[in-house]
């Protein structure tokens, strides 16, 4: 399959040698004492990372989405290191503060699981607290390594990736899946496959046209931007032969959530026999799909661009912020289980 | 708005005639939900305005959010702008074909009507890179805009010429 011309690049090297890193793969990093966040909302124009102090204001990052996906879950674990870095109190009150940090990241945004994550460094502030440790030094010793633990396995997912794409495939993706997808990519073309990719452009946030298409292209991978009402057409036109996304929350049985636009990319897959890949994070949470609660956001997303409206006549708009996919439609899934 | 989901929606795909709209006297005016179009938006702003102009607010979804309506089974019948048609199906805007697999899998009526004449198959595909104004992809991307597509006739509910 060769759809479009494709930049074959060999860069047969060592393959012992790092992985390119994507700046969306960790999007999230420190200053001193302060977190810097990456501003998913200003790339492609440039890359800034917005100072980050305090709960609330990581509370904002995450609302506003300045940060989404994997970069939220960064955010929350490392706003526990902020609030463990700025507590001056007793050990007990840091567990009662910590507790409330968690409150205020589990009311940010409804449908990606804050509260699983909360709930894990939650309960080790109380053990540690139980166990008469010292809690902010266990904790901090905690979250790093789970960090690592995590940045590990999704380095390992990278390879999985990579490994899953073979030579001239076409790839349809959706969305932005923080970095891994464009990191297979560079790990593809250094093995000299020839390989392209398809990206919606994702309204109403276009994180297919400012994200994945820029991080993609940044890697030297060959990229195709699409309007999201076109996944139909390069299917039927036999344009793409595999669909790789991400997800925000996954159930018990298998379904999952993911940004809106990819039920019907799922079911597409299905009528046109296309395999449908999924990164997802385990969970038995929540028993199945119907149950997630999906986020509504508000209309004048939708309805404004650039500060202005984007039609001509006064609408209504429904913007639901994701879709859910049952199990069904999935032909396997690359879990980390960040459990 | 999702509590407020009417039970029976009519999604409107592509860009109608403007006759086409005066059918819609008596519908409750929260059943109709019109798709924007990318990329020029043309089918909202034309579906939309012919609306209005019938006392009718329609309710905006942008082009990847009818599969939600369909998943929360609240997709009464789907109306859908074809350009020609053959014995074999027709030739509708970019887009049809999605909501023509959806309305296969979950069990919809698809009807179609005659659209506004669409002489292009495809767009320029810089009109992708950029919205409302605002450039939204990197320099040096390349683009795919059709925006025509074959919808084959075992999708097709009915054909109203």
């Amino acid at each position: 399959m060769k759809p479009f011309p494709t930049m074959r690049k060999k860069m047969r090297r060592s393959k012992n040698r790092s992985i390119k890193e994507s700046p969306l793969f960790w999007p999230v990093h420190w200053k001193g004492d302060v977190l810097s966040v990456l501003d998913e909302t200003l790339i492609p124009r440039r890359l800034n990372y917005i100072k980050v102090h305090t709960t609330a204001e990581a509370v904002k990052v995450i609302r506003d989405m300045k940060t989404r996906a994997f970069g939220q879950f960064l955010v929350v674990l490392n706003t526990f290191l902020l609030e463990i870095n700025r507590h001056k109190g007793s050990e007990q009150n840091l567990v009662k503060k910590l507790e409330k940090t968690a409150r205020a990241l589990n009311n940010s945004r409804p449908t990606f699981p804050f509260a699983e994550v909360t709930s894990i460094v939650v309960g080790w502030a109380r053990k540690a607290a139980d166990d008469q440790l010292n809690v902010r030094e266990s904790l901090i010793k905690n979250i790093n390594g789970y960090l690592q633990g995590i940045r590990f396995r999704r380095l390992e997912r990278v390879k999985k990736i990579a490994s899953l794409i073979k030579n001239r495939d076409s790839i349809l993706t959706h969305c932005n899946v923080s970095g891994e997808l464009a990191m297979a990519a560079r790990i593809c073309q250094e093995e000299g496959k020839d390989i392209h990719f398809f990206a919606t452009e994702t309204r109403p946030y276009f994180q297919g046209s400012k994200l994945t298409a820029w991080e993609l292209g940044r890697m030297g991978a060959s990229v195709t931007l699409i309007a999201d009402n076109a996944v139909a057409s390069v299917m039927a036109d036999g344009l793409v032969n595999k669909v790789i996304v991400g997800s925000d929350r996954s159930c018990a049985n298998g379904d999952f959530a993911n940004k809106i636009g990819t039920y019907p990319i799922a079911v597409l897959a299905k009528e046109f026999g296309i395999p449908f890949y999924v990164l997802t994070q385990p969970s038995n949470t929540i028993p199945r799909g119907e149950d997630i609660p999906i986020e509504i956001r508000q209309e004048k997303e939708l309805l404004t661009f650039n500060g202005r409206a984007t039609l001509p006549f006064k609408a209504r708009g429904f913007y639901p912020g994701f879709d859910v996919v049952p199990h069904e439609f999935i032909t396997e899934s690359l879990p980390i289980d960040v459990r | 708005m999702s509590d407020k989901l009417p039970d029976h929606v009519i999604l409107l795909q592509g860009v109608f005639e403007e006759g086409f709209f005066d059918r819609f006297s008596g519908q409750p005016q929260d059943a109709i939900f019109i798709l924007e179009g990318r990329p020029g938006l043309t089918a909202a702003r034309s579906n939309g305005r012919a609306l209005v102009k019938r006392k009718i607010q329609p309710t905006v979804l942008a082009d990847n959010m009818a599969g939600f309506l369909f998943y929360k089974k609240r997709v009464k019948e789907v109306w859908m702008a074809y350009q020609s048609v053959y014995p074999e199906g027709a030739v509708c805007s970019i887009g049809a074909m999605i909501l023509a697999v959806l309305a296969k899998k979950h069990r919809i009526a698809v009807y179609l009507f005659k659209g506004r004449p669409q002489p292009d198959l495809m767009a320029k595909e810089k009109e992708i890179f950029s919205f409302n104004g605002q450039r939204v992809s990197a320099a040096g991307t390349r683009g795919y805009v059709p925006l025509l597509e074959w919808v084959d006739k075992k999708y097709i509910t009915k054909i109203y010429s």
